[in-house]
């Protein structure tokens, strides 16, 4: 049971990480990293969630039923790394344009320049 | 009925590429072809709503590819849906013809933007599968980040990066909710989820529907969540303000309406509607008195919007028929007096919206001058204006199911709006030392847009009847 449950402790410590570093980090990048790893740990668990041990691919053969990884979590999360990427993507080139305009990533000197 | 539910998704989409092509060949026709653009657009969503209305059934289901709900993705069309489609129609057809003289210099970029996010919205309100409302929310919500910051001035592209730090936690946690409804139900169509609800394990349900409830609630911008929407929505430039406002929150509002029944409220695990009815007194209260202490009038229209989210909250949260048409209804006039208070505002100001800056100057602009003072007497919920009947609707609700003090909160809400926008008209109407006829008038695509806000918060008043009687028939089917 104990060694089922590890990849489950492993979103679970992503998923706070990446909270915890958004919600306390004053740098932009490092918030930028703390979304990626909060998004990191949904995916895993969504494929973890997909599979238990032994399980075949759904390749060849019967593609459904017992014994059979379920697919479909798979292609989700395909899809949600794509919408990942393509966020930090955006988020970083707002980060270079803000770095640009204030010389610096920090909000609390950001904010110190905006008044 | 035909193909229509795909085509508001597609052809939008369609649009928003063919906008540089055609600006590159042919730069003399783009304001033509946009606009005829955003015509388009709200005609389908128009005869979407017209086919479905004439059907006269409870649902119109579109298999994607042929595909059945048992294997496909499926869209879906019911009363809520096409209510909801023809308050974002209209109100994506607003911003649209107003960003043409508001935002003549705009690349083209601005308008393939535009495009993505009517075509996501249209996603949300359609699509009857879990996971591709995800993809939606994010392709909606992704597309209106680079417009917040359109201006390119700092505190512009700040702002957007806030915005999208607090949208990407939130739709990190709707996610996060998604994952555990396909892992306890095994299905992502939303009328299987919601045939096996009950079934699922009372902790599990517990914790979908808090990351769904505080994943929206962000979304929303329902306090204590709220602290992204006054940047983003007083930095962005006007149209994109109403876009924010008057739109892109109703998303939030839409999903809400859309899984709490779903997930019949949360029954038995985690009392979703006491939640709502605490963080909307909150909000209400919280948000008017955010507004009053504001200088800027794109500020004080933003910390209202904060609050009338949380009227809508309260309208849903009271539960019943009643309130839930009250927050519908609200829902469509939150959407064109917010609106119309952003295009007038952005005709009435000239680059800075400190109210410092600008005595008398609603004096100086016709028809905008007009149209704030209609839009935000609507706001504050003054008497021939639409807003007072869902407000009213609201408050009947709440006496109904006998909660007098959550019934007290509208008034008081009513109130402290009516002292901060008491203090934004003496000074934009303030007598003015300049030249008397020194007036502007707003070129005629923009007065049609304020014209119509204007006059569409009235004629909510005078239809009252008949859309009461319309939304409560949705929220009958939906909660009843």
């Amino acid at each position: 049971m104990m060694g089922l449950s590890l990849a489950y402790w492993v979103v679970l410590l992503l998923f706070g990480m990446g909270l915890y570093c958004i919600l306390t980090e004053s740098n932009l990048i490092k918030i930028a990293v703390g979304i990626n790893v909060m998004e990191a740990g949904l995916l895993l668990f969504l494929v973890r969630l997909s599979y238990s041990p032994g399980d075949l691919a759904p390749l060849m053969g019967p593609t459904t039923g017992p014994g059979i990884a379920d697919p479909i979590p798979h292609a989700l999360t395909l899809t949600a790394i794509v919408i990942a990427a393509s966020t930090t993507a955006l988020m970083l080139s707002l980060i270079i344009q803000i770095y640009r305009h204030y010389g610096t990533v920090d909000i609390e000197e950001i904010r110190s320049k905006m008044q | 009925m035909s193909h229509l539910p795909i085509l508001v998704i597609a052809i939008p989409l369609l649009f928003a590429f063919l906008i540089p092509l055609i600006s590159m060949l042919f730069p003399s026709v783009r304001r033509i072809t946009v606009t005829a653009m955003g015509l388009v657009y709200a005609g389908l969503v128009g005869m979407m709503i017209w086919g479905y209305h004439a059907m006269g059934v409870d649902r119109v289901i579109y298999p994607l590819g042929g595909w059945g709900p048992d294997v496909g993705i499926v869209l879906e069309l019911d009363a809520l849906s096409a209510a909801f489609a023809g308050i974002m129609g209209l109100g994506i057809l607003l911003v649209i013809l107003y960003s043409q003289d508001y935002m003549e210099a705009a690349e083209s970029k601005y308008y393939v933007l535009l495009f993505i996010v009517a075509s996501g919205i249209m996603g949300i309100i359609l699509t009857a599968d879990f996971f591709n409302l995800y993809v939606f929310i994010e392709m909606s919500a992704i597309a209106s980040f680079p417009l917040v910051a359109v201006s390119r001035r700092g505190t512009a592209l700040f702002a957007s990066l806030y915005y999208m730090v607090f949208t990407l936690v939130s739709s990190a946690l709707i996610l996060l909710g998604i994952i555990l409804v396909y892992a306890a139900t095994g299905s992502l169509n939303m009328g299987e989820v919601a045939a096996v609800f009950d079934t699922i394990p009372e902790l599990t349900r517990a914790s979908i529907v808090g990351s769904f409830v505080i994943g929206l609630s962000v979304k929303v911008a329902l306090i204590p969540f709220h602290s992204w929407l006054p940047p983003a929505h007083a930095e962005a430039v006007s149209p994109i303000s109403a876009l924010l406002s008057g739109v892109l929150l109703k998303n939030g509002v839409y999903m809400l309406m859309r899984l709490l029944p779903i997930f019949g409220f949360g029954d038995g695990s985690l009392d979703v509607r006491t939640l709502l009815l605490v963080i909307g007194v909150l909000t209400v209260i919280g948000g008017n008195v955010l507004a009053m202490g504001q200088g800027n009038v794109k500020r004080i229209l933003a910390c209202s919007s904060v609050a009338h989210m949380g009227y809508i909250a309260l309208g849903i949260g009271i539960g019943g028929a009643l309130g839930f048409a009250g927050a519908l209804f609200h829902s469509l006039n939150h959407m064109l007096m917010k609106a119309g208070a952003f295009f007038s505002v952005g005709c009435i100001a000239d680059g800075s919206f400190e109210l410092s800056g600008l005595r008398g100057a609603a004096l100086r602009t016709r028809p905008a001058g007009i149209t704030f003072a209609m839009s935000t007497a609507g706001l504050i919920g003054l008497p021939p204006f639409g807003s007072f009947a869902s407000k009213i609707m609201i408050m009947f609700a709440a006496i109904d199911a006998g909660m007098i003090g959550i019934a007290a909160v509208l008034p008081a809400g009513a109130v402290l709006s009516a002292i901060y926008y008491g203090r934004v008209y003496q000074v934009l109407y303030a007598p003015s030392e300049r030249e008397p006829d020194d007036v502007s008038i707003s070129p005629w695509q923009t007065t049609i847009v304020l014209v119509v806000t204007a006059v569409g918060s009235i004629a909510t008043l005078v239809w009252a009847g008949n859309l009461a009687r319309i939304f409560a028939t949705i929220a009958d089917y939906l909660v009843g």
